[in-house]
């Protein structure tokens, strides 16, 4: 079976190694991380964009463990259906995946957070754990259009260096 | 009330679709042992159908043992709150 032209046993959103990975980093604490928290503001702001995420894209939702300027339905939900986000695309490639313009972006101009919530600008950079699985992404998003430049994209790869080093800290404190 | 959310495409979340989503995940014994144990914690009645009673049973299932369970039920649970919210929101 094939879901956007890629196996279902190939594609990396599904693997249970990943999964497992994931469920093993004891991110269900409710208890909101100050130190995530800050991070996903700090990018927003330096980017300026009113957004910025750490989102864990699991096998049917993106789950956002941080979040800064997410409201309504979305922050209610803690995250969104995997098939709207554009984080999955960081997964799936294992890769950066930026969107200037996502009204018209061929894969995600379509997703009901284009269409219906007005995003239109995403820079996301892979958070990859120490056993090497990429978990999710850590990302800015805006609703007007964007180019970022190389310098925007290297300070979102520091933020996520130190977003990725504090999860880890904390599967080592969960274990 | 149940159905498609309107400019969203999302269909309403059943007991069927959520355990067809944990057979994907972690094959179908585990699955029907897992989303059966946790309907059992949220005591809530067979065949589960109301969005509440499965957003108590994805809850539970957050709180397993089993690691895929887990993931299982927080994707369930974010899809349940989307589904619901957005229900509220066009009305």
């Amino acid at each position: 079976m094939k879901l956007n032209g890629i196996e279902i046993e190939d594609d990396p959103i599904k693997n249970a190694d990943r999964l497992n990975d994931i469920a093993e980093l004891g991110l269900e604490n409710p208890e909101v991380d100050d130190e995530l928290q800050a991070l996903a503001t700090e990018a927003a702001k330096a980017l300026g964009l009113p957004i910025g995420v750490v989102s864990i894209v699991l096998d049917e939702a993106q789950w956002f463990v941080a979040m800064h300027g997410v409201e309504g339905w979305v922050a209610e939900a803690g995250g969104t259906p995997v098939e709207w986000s554009f984080c999955r695309n960081v997964v799936r490639n294992e890769a950066e995946f930026v969107v200037e313009n996502a009204i018209e972006h061929d894969i995600m101009q379509d997703s009901p957070l284009v269409q219906m919530e007005g995003l239109r600008c995403y820079a996301g950079i892979p958070l990859v754990s120490s056993k090497g699985y990429c978990i999710g992404s850590f990302c800015v998003k805006g609703t007007e259009p964007k180019e970022f430049t190389e310098d925007e994209l290297a300070q979102l790869r520091a933020f996520a260096d130190k977003a990725i080093e504090r999860i880890e800290s904390r599967r080592k404190v969960s274990v | 009330m149940s159905g498609t959310i309107p400019g969203y495409g999302q269909e309403e979340p059943t007991e069927s679709s959520a355990v067809q989503s944990l057979t994907e995940l972690m094959g179908p014994n585990p699955a029907k042992t897992e989303w059966t144990d946790a309907a059992g914690r949220a005591k809530v009645a067979r065949p589960v159908v109301p969005l509440q009673s499965l957003e108590k049973v994805a809850q539970e299932l957050t709180a397993s043992p089993n690691n895929l369970a887990r993931v299982g039920g927080r994707s369930l649970k974010i899809r349940l709150m989307t589904y619901r919210a957005l229900k509220e929101k066009s009305k």
